[in-house]
């Protein structure tokens, strides 16, 4: 078995969610307006994805597994925005 | 299955190989995964629908969410995913089994944490007269429209996360003992990989909870 890349790795991951965190947080209160929204998102969808590669270890995964991973988020990212579109072009 | 150790590891007859065995394996509880995640997402559909329906409502219901608690539990979580993986890691290393066990343990008692302070938050809510469905005399008194579908909303989707973390330091508890047994060995760290994997999504789960409930108010 490949030796695993380490925890220095494992600590490097902890420490950009945690700085993202505070990001996140400290610009929840400047206020841009639609774009806080738009920010806070993107921030959390970033996380996501940094915990998925490299806690859930999908950066040295199959592209099998990749793919069946990939399949929820596509779908509720599609849920979300069509429902919401409903609403807002009622 | 037996605990003693071989110099072989072994992998299940239907498999060609202990690889394949681990990645189909990891595979899938990906699917599972994705199952588990789809349960939640009628609630963020929901979310995206009546908020772009009530906006003030969601605004007014986030400002009144202790952001302290929020963010605490927040960063909790994401400690316990590194200590999720980082028990991994060491199984994998085969170094260091009580390492293994230790982080688990952590990570479990963060979960516990979690736990109580999202009670003493939900204490803090009733107290307040925030409650699902919305018929008391905070409700009347803001008077915005809206305002107790955000909190049901807020107390399902908080509170279905709150059984998953439950039931993730279950899943984590097991493999505290099967580790211990030796039983799941670095041979089979694969086992231990998709217990975790388990955890990480509850920690993911609550990435975008946090800011969906405490973050996107104001404006």
């Amino acid at each position: 078995m490949p030796k695993p890349k380490g925890k220095g790795a494992l600590v490097l991951n902890l420490v950009a969610l945690l700085v993202l965190t505070g990001t996140s947080w400290a610009v929840s209160y400047v206020h841009l307006g639609d774009w806080n929204e738009v920010v806070a998102l993107g921030i959390a969808a970033l996380k996501v994805s940094l915990v998925a590669l490299f806690f859930m270890h999908l950066s040295r995964e199959h592209g099998s597994v990749r793919f069946a991973a990939m399949t929820a988020p596509v779908f509720i990212a599609l849920l979300v925005a069509i429902m919401a579109a409903d609403i807002v072009t009622r | 299955m037996s605990a003693e150790t071989t110099n072989a590891p072994t992998h299940a007859d239907h498999f060609e190989s202990l690889e394949r065995q681990a990645h189909a394996a990891r595979f899938g509880m990906w699917v599972f995964l994705c199952s588990e995640l789809l349960l939640f997402a009628g609630l963020f559909g929901l979310y995206g629908s009546y908020r772009a329906k009530w906006p003030a409502a969601f605004r007014v219901g986030i400002e009144h969410m202790e952001v302290v608690i929020g963010s605490v539990n927040t960063i909790i979580l994401i400690v316990s995913s590194f200590f999720a993986a980082l028990a991994v890691h060491l199984l994998e290393q085969g170094r260091s089994r009580k390492g293994a066990i230790g982080s688990l343990l952590v990570t479990i008692t963060l979960g516990a944490t979690f736990e109580v302070l999202k009670g003493i938050e939900y204490a803090h809510h009733i107290h307040d007269g925030i409650v699902p469905g919305g018929e008391t005399a905070f409700f009347h008194a803001h008077g915005v429209p809206g305002l107790e579908t955000f909190f049901t909303l807020y107390y399902l989707a908080t509170g279905l996360h709150a059984v998953h973390v439950l039931v993730g330091m279950i899943v984590l508890g097991v493999f505290v003992v099967l580790v211990w047994r030796g039983d799941v060995d670095r041979a089979h760290s694969h086992r231990l990989e998709a217990g975790v994997l388990y955890w990480h999504l509850v920690d993911a789960i609550w990435i975008f909870l946090w800011p969906m409930f405490y973050l996107m108010g104001g404006g």
